[in-house]
């Protein structure tokens, strides 16, 4: 095991060795470009190799509350961060090449990956919570990249907070566990003392994962992170800091499924979500936005899986997730590169004006996301509508089924049908770019969508998924085939929804608005009144000092004698 | 030999020769004294390193951080170079004193001699801000250590000796909430933070710098020793601690000027470490101690910072900051998210270590921490604020990385490259949890 174990530690540390080195050489931009490149494929093949090889899971100690994990859960995490992160990667050099400060997107963006292989190998709770922590002030930094922006800076604070408000379930939950010295997560699996200690504070799990995973009511951060550059919108919708909270729900899924609690928040959260986020994505006009929306649902499709016990479904999806988001992020991307916009209403019939690869690269992405069989995230896609079947009463399971696949495809599918199709706009022109990486990038996505049934399966197998049967469940996929009528009828309905009521439903019915006040109120009146608090007259001070000590005296003598 | 009586024989040998050094070489006396003055740092470090204990890491970071400062001082050219070593020998080498010291006499000796070196050094230069700083100080700080002394004498008496330790542990809730409060005064507790600002404006940066990692945690750790000995008073030093940390968190997202912000900034990091300590746990009380290092090495980054937009812009505008690129940016950025308490930083560790130390205690605790979380959050607002004063069209960049850049950034890196070891350092000095 020792070849194995010091190839963990590469895994682990490549990352962060690859940050430090991008800063010592930040003049050169091809030493970033390819130091970045280098990690993102030594990761990718110590996690393939690691993967091939795993016997039974095994732990290497650093040093204290420093600990890595390898089995079949974090090595699987392993292969689709650094997968997801070597497309970036590559993405990334045609993408950004106009950008002055690249050694500081580079240097991010190999921390972001580096932080991200750390969480999902961590064995020790508190290493985990570490990186979890290192995801948020990565995604906050990268989220404000182009910080000149003032969308930028404030998305990039908003993921920040409300990620970190999510945060204190897994710090309360940690302080449980080390005050019970049960940091090792291993050992709280073996260990039915242990186990029984913290299984009430499970639900303090599912607080922690909605942060990170943007589920309601902590979601609205996520629509507002496409402020940041595209590839980082693809990294962190498909393989990195969103991921983080299902991954949690799946390594404590053992105490979950224990946690009536838990559950119970689990499938209530991830519904709500799922519907807001369906409902915002139909109205949404910008293209990300409405990717970051589906992105919302497809997270709360995975969590809602766990929360009835599908593990393994919850996995694939996972897995097809990343793909076809990758793909369809992109996609817009090189979208957004050539038409310096991402407003739907102002981009038409791209195929007709040449964007072909691109026009099937949303089109596949698309579909997959609407879940059309037999596209893998389709098929699996049925396979949780079928365990569906078995939780709920026959009126919600048609309800809940054919609503979710009907919205879910519908959504997805308008920008496409939009933006992609019909005629172009007059007098509107693009100068077309030579980006061969950023092409070479969406094809080899392309293919990998379409073909991911193969891996699918073989990981089916790999986890012990004998009972997944890929059967079609007829609702659903009727509610699929539908949305995608539907979407192509849209442009024949002259109905397009008041700005005012696609502001509403997009932020979440005011939610977003609420908490944007909110924050304005922190932001500008308390902080005014606090520093009002202090006029720099020392009488202030003085004065203060004594009513307090005659309230404490009062308190000591009158009170508490 | 006790490290109390080391520093002390150290102290007055330093004494001695600065004073000679000072009076005779007239024209070499800055570089001539600054030289022994980093002579004796370095011993200083050493003895620290060797006696462990709250003292010795206390002592390592003020000998870094003085070291540190009297490089930069060296390389600027302040005026008054030596005066200015001399203080800042003196913040760091009472800090370790008043730390080490087990007599409650001479605790409250140090303590003065602390008071009184601290209205000196903010007016070394003679400038009018300086004076009304030291004023304010002194205004606030007078009382507040009349009734420490009191609570002091009222405990002394109750409980018969003049051991520190022994006294704290048999002295009644008024004698104890006397010295927390009055005592309180010289570590900003609310509401008697009013000088604080000034003390930012008024004092010399880089003498600030050497306050920020000697005087300022040494007295923090003596109050929440001094507060965690009564659960009362406890609750009370820990809950005005907190709404400081509020004030001040709130405070700074509003300040334009970089030393203002930064003087808030502190405001609320001691809320943290008065959180820590008053608490009472082992974990709580030696992450505490560290969250001391962890925030001295950020934040003494930045006032020294301050000194450079102080000589290079004439002014501490937040603004200017986008100014300064290179080696200068990556410290400022770099310390605005270890104010913040993120990873990969050391002030990550002790932030979190404090929490869970404070919500593994009682219920009055776990809400206290759930207050200290929220605040945590706050103080997004402002680190983020020097973060993105680097947003603006103009490019800005005119310094680049100089050898006071490359001294500071050597510093700041302290706070990365001790994080992994973190626990390493909390056995060192403090030992086993």
């Amino acid at each position: 095991m020792a070849g194995l174990s010091e190839l963990l530690i590469i895994l682990a540390l490549n990352g962060f060795a690859a940050s430090a080195i991008i800063l010592l050489f930040r003049k050169t931009r091809m030493v970033a470009e390819v130091i970045t490149l280098f990690s993102s494929i030594v990761s990718l093949c110590i996690s393939l190799y690691l993967l091939a090889n795993l016997g039974s899971p095994y732990e290497v100690f650093l040093i204290p509350h420093v600990s890595l994990l390898a089995d079949k859960l974090s090595l699987f995490f392993s292969l689709v961060i650094s997968l997801v992160g070597s497309a970036v990667a590559i993405y990334s050099i045609d993408y950004m090449k106009e950008a002055e400060d690249f050694a500081r997107y580079y240097s991010l963006l190999s921390l972001f990956i580096g932080a991200m292989l750390n969480l999902v190998l961590a064995s020790d709770l508190i290493y985990l919570l570490f990186n979890w922590e290192l995801v948020g002030v990565c995604s906050a930094l990268l989220i404000g990249y182009w910080w000149g922006r003032r969308e930028a800076r404030r998305a990039g604070i908003k993921a920040l907070v409300m990620t970190r408000f999510g945060d204190i379930g897994l710090m309360i939950f940690s302080a449980i566990a080390l005050y019970y010295g049960a940091t090792n997560i291993p050992s709280i699996f073996s260990s039915h003392q242990l186990f029984s200690i913290l299984l009430p504070f499970a639900p303090l799990l599912v607080l922690a994962a909605m942060g990170k995973s943007a589920q309601f009511p902590l979601h609205t951060w996520l629509p507002d992170a496409m402020e940041g550059p595209t590839t980082v919108s693809a990294l962190l919708h498909a393989a990195t800091m969103v991921k983080a909270g299902v991954y949690l729900m799946l390594r404590f899924y053992p105490m979950l499924a224990m946690s009536a609690w838990g559950v119970a928040l689990l499938l209530a959260v991830s519904l709500v979500t799922l519907y807001l986020a369906s409902f915002a994505g139909l109205v949404s006009m910008d293209i990300k936005r409405v990717l970051a929306f589906s992105t919302l649902s497809s997270l709360s499709l995975m969590l809602l899986a766990i929360s009835l016990g599908e593990y393994y479904v919850a996995i694939l999806y996972l897995f097809n997730h990343a793909l076809f988001k990758a793909l369809l992020f992109l996609v817009s991307g090189k979208v957004e590169h050539t038409f310096h916009t991402r407003d739907i209403s102002k981009l038409k019939g791209l195929w007709s004006q040449g964007l072909r690869l691109e026009t099937i690269g949303f089109l596949v992405g698309a579909l997959s996301a609407a879940g059309l069989p037999p596209l893998s995230a389709g098929l699996v896609k049925e396979e949780l509508f079928l365990y569906m079947a078995n939780y709920f009463t026959n009126i919600e399971y048609y309800l809940l089924s054919f609503t979710i696949a009907f919205l879910m495809s519908l959504f997805i599918m308008r920008p496409f049908v939009l933006s992609f199709l019909g005629a172009p706009i007059q007098g509107v022109s693009h100068q077309r770019e030579r980006t061969p990486l950023m092409s070479g990038v969406n094809a080899t996505l392309i293919a990998l969508t379409l073909f991911a049934f193969i891996p699918t399966t073989l990981m089916a197998n790999y986890f012990g998924a004998s009972k997944l049967s890929f059967e079609l469940e007829l609702l659903p996929l009727a509610g699929v085939l539908l949305g995608i009528i539907v979407a192509f009828t849209i442009p024949k309905i002259p109905v397009i929804p008041s700005a005012w009521l696609r502001k509403i439903i997009e932020s979440s019915l005011g939610l977003d608005v609420a908490y944007n006040k909110l924050g304005e109120t922190f932001s500008s009146r308390l902080s005014s009144l606090a520093s009002k608090l202090n006029t720099g007259k020392a009488s202030e001070g003085l004065l203060g000092m004594s009513v307090l000590l005659i309230l404490i005296m009062i308190f000591i003598l009158v009170i508490q004698p | 030999m006790m490290l109390e009586a080391k520093i002390a024989l150290l102290s007055i040998a330093y004494t001695i020769i600065s004073y000679l050094a000072y009076s005779t070489a007239k024209k070499e006396r800055d570089s001539l004294v600054t030289v022994f003055t980093a002579i004796m740092a370095v011993a200083l470090g050493y003895i620290s390193l060797e006696a462990r204990g709250v003292s010795g890491l206390l002592g390592f970071i003020g000998s870094a951080t003085l070291l540190t400062s009297l490089a930069l001082g060296e390389i600027s050219k302040v005026e008054r170079r030596s005066l200015f070593s001399m203080f800042s020998f003196y913040f760091t080498a009472s800090s370790i004193m008043l730390t080490a010291t087990t007599n409650a006499v001479r605790m409250f000796i140090y303590w003065e001699t602390i008071a009184m070196l601290m209205i000196g050094g903010m007016v070394i230069y003679k400038k009018d801000e300086s004076y009304e700083a030291a004023l304010k100080y002194a205004l606030i700080c007078i009382p507040g250590s009349i009734i420490g002394l009191i609570g002091l004498i009222l405990a002394i008496f109750s409980s018969g000796t003049i051991s520190f330790p022994y006294m704290l542990n048999n002295s009644g809730v008024l004698s104890i909430m006397l010295m927390a409060i009055g005592f309180g005064t010289e570590v900003a507790l609310f509401p008697m933070y009013v000088w604080l600002p000034s003390l930012y404006i008024g004092m010399p940066p880089l003498l600030l710098a050497v306050e920020i990692a000697s005087i300022l945690p040494a007295t923090t750790y003596i109050v929440g020793t001094i507060a965690s000995m009564n659960y009362t008073v406890a609750i009370v030093t820990a809950s005005l601690a907190l709404i400081g940390s509020i004030v001040g968190s709130l405070s700074a997202m509003t300040q334009n000027d970089l030393r203002k912000l930064l003087s808030y900034s502190t405001l609320s990091h001691i809320g943290y470490m008065l959180l820590g300590l008053s608490v009472g746990t082992a974990l709580a009380r030696d992450y505490s101690v560290l969250h001391m290092v962890a925030h001295a090495i950020p934040k003494a980054s930045l006032v020294a910072v301050t000194f450079a937009l102080l000589s290079k812009l004439g002014n501490s505008g937040i603004e200017g900051l986008r100014k300064f690129g290179n080696s200068y940016k990556l410290v400022i950025m770099g310390s605005a998210l270890a104010l913040l308490g993120l990873p990969p930083f050391l002030s990550f560790w002790s932030e979190l270590y404090i929490f869970l130390g404070a919500f593994a205690s009682t219920l009055p605790w776990k809400l206290l921490a759930l207050v200290y979380f929220a605040v945590i959050l706050i103080s997004t607002g402002y680190a983020f604020k020097i973060i993105y004063s680097y947003s603006s069209e103009d490019k800005g960049g005119e310094y680049g990385t100089d050898t006071f850049a490359i001294i500071l950034l050597l510093f700041f890196l302290l706070s990365l490259s001790l994080s992994p070891f973190q626990s390493y350092l909390v056995t060192y000095f403090l030992g086993p949890l």
